[in-house]
């Protein structure tokens, strides 16, 4: 039976729980189980849940969660070094499971991981800048008030973040696209 | 179309699409989670399946049994007190230091804290028989041979310290014959020889008597030299092995607070 304290936070909670998952999704990418982030995340921002302001939830899930995944960064080799979750299966096999469970489409997984991907050889500030403004929904201020800088060194990360992510997905299609034809070479 | 402009569209499109991708957690999943959380799969092991536990047990249980070789005892380090003296000069230069130091080995010297402790009252209280030696006038001759006999049994309770070694202590007053005649007694008993450097002033004299030496011809210098430097001073007497501190210290404070 949950506590009044665990039933107040749960309660808020609900209302960060889905913009808090994208975020620690993209977070732990190749280096964690989300959902044993995400337990992290909750119990710490449990254990300081009469600190948190009203409101400012989401807020504190996403910087702690972003600072366990530093630390789990600093502690695990290079996500695509070739070491490692990182390199082999960045999704991981129960975290396909979980999304196929939860009816992401094959394709759709496809995609999402190479964007996810790409987003990992940005800069750190930058990717976490375009995954705030861009998947989670954040206004170019609320991320600033969650990076500690300002608007314009926001905007000035997303164009740049943007531009990079294309080049990125372009150069990975080409390679594809050049693999496919090699493909259908060696097979005629 | 140019192509920068396809590229950014098709970004656009796979981060709404991201952005639009399941959690890959429920709600549910992670409320579970949270109220019944998952303890550690090597805490959930039996201690003695668990290789972490088991190590760090070992660890432990090999730093444990090593560690009365690896320290001194802690009585010799909280009480910087240990002597070793092997002639009659080792042992009686450090005890007349000015606080009243026995320094030894690398030991910093610092003996105020004997002389502030509370064995200073023990003597009388705790050793009956022994108010004669301490006071100069002996009613009971008798009570020196007993005391090397079973030496340890006649330190003061208080003393809870151990001691490093010790094979015999007797406290003999030198203008009293009968108990310089014990001591013969004492000295005949076994094969020893008395050191005393006659130079030194007699405050404490420390007779280290080593076993097996010949004492035939020494004890009759050594009355003589018991009378002329000692006067009426305690002198102690050990015999064999090597000096337990702490019955020294004991008579030394103990002879200091009887002249207080």
């Amino acid at each position: 039976m949950p506590t009044a304290k665990q039933q107040r936070f749960l309660a808020a909670y609900a209302e960060c729980h889905v913009a808090f998952q994208r975020y620690a999704s993209t977070v732990a990418f190749g280096k964690c189980d989300v959902a044993d982030l995400t337990q992290d995340v909750m119990l710490s921002a449990f254990k300081h849940f009469d600190g948190i302001a009203e409101g400012k939830l989401l807020h504190y899930l996403i910087r702690a969660a972003r600072n366990r995944s530093i630390s789990l960064g600093r502690n695990a080799s290079s996500h695509f070094s070739g070491r490692g979750r990182g390199c082999d299966e960045p999704f991981g096999e129960q975290c396909l499971q979980r999304l196929r469970a939860r009816g992401a489409a094959p394709d759709a997984l496809l995609e999402t991981e190479a964007l996810y991907r790409a987003l990992h050889q940005l800069p750190d500030k930058q990717r976490n800048a375009v995954v705030l403004f861009e998947l989670n929904g954040f206004s170019v201020r609320e991320v600033a008030g969650l990076q500690g800088c300002s608007e314009a060194s926001v905007k000035m990360k997303l164009s740049r973040g943007r531009r990079r992510l294309c080049e990125l997905l372009v150069r990975e299609e080409r390679s594809l696209t050049r693999l496919l034809s090699s493909a259908k070479t060696l097979l005629l | 179309m140019s192509p920068d402009r396809r590229a950014d569209r098709e970004l656009d499109r796979l981060l709404r699409q991201a952005a639009d991708h399941p959690a890959e957690l429920s709600l549910a999943e992670a409320t579970d989670r949270f109220l019944h959380p998952q303890p550690l799969p090597w805490l959930s092991r039996p201690w003695y399946l668990n290789p972490y536990l088991m190590f760090t047990s070992l660890v432990l249980l090999f730093g444990f049994s090593l560690m009365p070789i690896a320290s001194p005892p802690v009585a010799l380090t909280s009480f910087p007190l240990s002597v070793t003296p092997l002639c009659l000069g080792d042992a009686v230069a450090p005890l007349r230091s000015p606080n009243y130091m026995v320094s030894y080995g690398r030991t910093p010297p610092d003996l105020k804290m004997v002389v502030t402790s509370p064995l200073l009252p023990l003597p009388v209280a705790h050793q009956p028989n022994r108010q004669s030696v301490y006071s100069g006038q002996p009613d009971n001759p008798d009570v020196i041979a007993p005391l090397a006999s079973d030496p340890i049994s006649q330190l003061p309770d208080a003393i809870d310290a151990k001691p490093v070694s010790f094979s015999a202590a007797v406290a003999v007053s030198p203008t009293d014959t009968l108990q310089i005649g014990a001591l013969r007694q004492l000295i005949a008993k076994g094969r020893f020889q008395i050191a005393f450097d006659q130079q030194l002033p007699a405050d404490i004299i420390v007779l280290y008597v080593p076993p097996g030496a010949n004492y035939e011809t020494r004890i009759v210098r050594n009355r003589i030299l018991l009378d002329k430097p000692c006067g009426g001073e305690t002198i102690d007497v050990v015999i064999g092995g090597r000096v337990n501190v702490w019955d020294l210290m004991f008579r030394r404070c103990a002879r200091f607070a009887g002249e207080r």
